[in-house]
């Protein structure tokens, strides 16, 4: 919603995890699903589906986990985590090919997608619940519980904490240079996406590592590359620009 | 029942590590809001909505839906949300992404 549709990209890259149910055109004893399987576990290569809305050349996808929890005549029950982007139907349909007797996917459940499992999703009703209390009654508690921050949905990213006296220039897209900086995860490498946070623990925005965290700690000059901006601007006064302002 | 269980490595998980600091410094309370105290309003432009999408309705159908519920909250609550000029986006990705059912 709002500012936090930017998250988007980070959250199609999520490795996640799915329940689905495949269905065999042919019978296939248990140890040919397991051989089946082990071709596609770790790298494998998958063509997106005709109706996909992207480019059709080949992409390397991995497979992190399979697990046959049920066998029914050909309907097979398997959770599979996945790298991001990956199509399970064309799973499904590319390991009955590869067993000689073809397969599709008959149902599909998303359990968990990067940090965020099933665990915590809300129902519909829930949300219109929540909605009702608030008009009705001004009561926001549930809604509260409903609509969660956008910085849960980045936890995947190294962290780099700014100085308040920084926070705008990130907010016009502004390289956040060294003397900027109050802390920093180590850990990261040049070209790794970054969440840049305000001392209160706010999304600023996104950027790219223009050096290593180790290298950011040695050395001096521009060390992330604002990529995505998540705060308004003026949400923090400006000290940029215009010599030293009050709030520096 | 577990029939055959297969691992190849761990998904890339994050690591949180102790961040170092650089500089000591104290948020100023006058500017911005940390995440957990935001005004409904902030919520609304900050926030996403986790959903167990139903069978049924495409990802789609289900944002248009999610989107009226929380239209007729901007038209109650002074013009948050931006629907028209297509920041709804989050609203279907957030449908799309998460407790997709099909």
């Amino acid at each position: 919603m709002g500012s936090s549709t930017k998250a988007s990209a980070e959250v199609h890259g999520y490795p996640k995890e799915y329940v689905c149910v495949m269905r065999l055109h042919g019978r296939v004893s248990e140890s040919e699903l397991e051989w089946g399987l082990t071709q596609f576990i770790g790298e494998f290569y998958q063509t997106p589906p005709i109706r996909a809305n992207v480019a059709r050349r080949v992409r390397k996808r991995v497979l992190y986990e399979a697990e046959v929890s049920e066998i029914e005549g050909r309907d097979i029950l398997l959770r599979l985590v996945v790298s991001g982007g990956t199509y399970v139907r064309k799973l499904c349909h590319d390991l009955g090919v590869l067993l000689g007797v073809g397969g599709h996917m008959l149902e599909l459940r998303r359990t968990r997608i990067g940090p965020r499992t099933e665990k915590e999703a809300v129902r519909l009703f829930e949300l219109q619940h929540a909605l009702r209390e608030f008009r009705e009654k001004r009561d926001e508690q549930s809604l509260r519980r409903v609509i969660r921050p956008i910085e849960d949905l980045l936890e995947y990213l190294p962290r780099v904490v700014i100085l308040d006296s920084a926070v705008d220039s990130i907010c016009h897209g502004a390289p956040l240079a060294r003397p900027g900086i109050a802390g920093i995860e180590p850990g990261f490498q040049r070209g790794d996406s970054i969440g840049i946070y305000t001392l209160k623990g706010e999304i600023v925005a996104v950027g790219i590592a223009l050096k290593s965290a180790e290298e950011i700690l040695r050395g001096e000059g521009l060390a992330v590359k604002t990529d995505r901006v998540f705060m308004a601007r003026g949400t923090y006064p400006p000290s940029w620009g215009r010599g030293k302002s009050k709030a520096s | 029942m577990v029939m055959i269980r297969l691992h190849h490595t761990q998904p890339p998980h994050p690591v949180r590590r102790e961040l170092i600091t650089l500089r000591e410094a104290e948020a100023d309370p006058r500017y911005g809001t940390s995440p957990l105290k935001r005004s409904l309003e902030e919520m609304l432009n900050y926030g996403y909505v986790l959903l167990d999408k139903p069978r049924g309705p495409n990802s789609h159908e289900i944002a248009e839906r999610v989107k009226r519920f929380l239209g007729a909250e901007r038209a109650g609550h002074g013009g948050t949300l931006d629907l028209e000029r297509g920041r709804s986006r989050g609203i279907r990705s957030a449908t799309d992404s998460f407790g997709k059912q099909y």
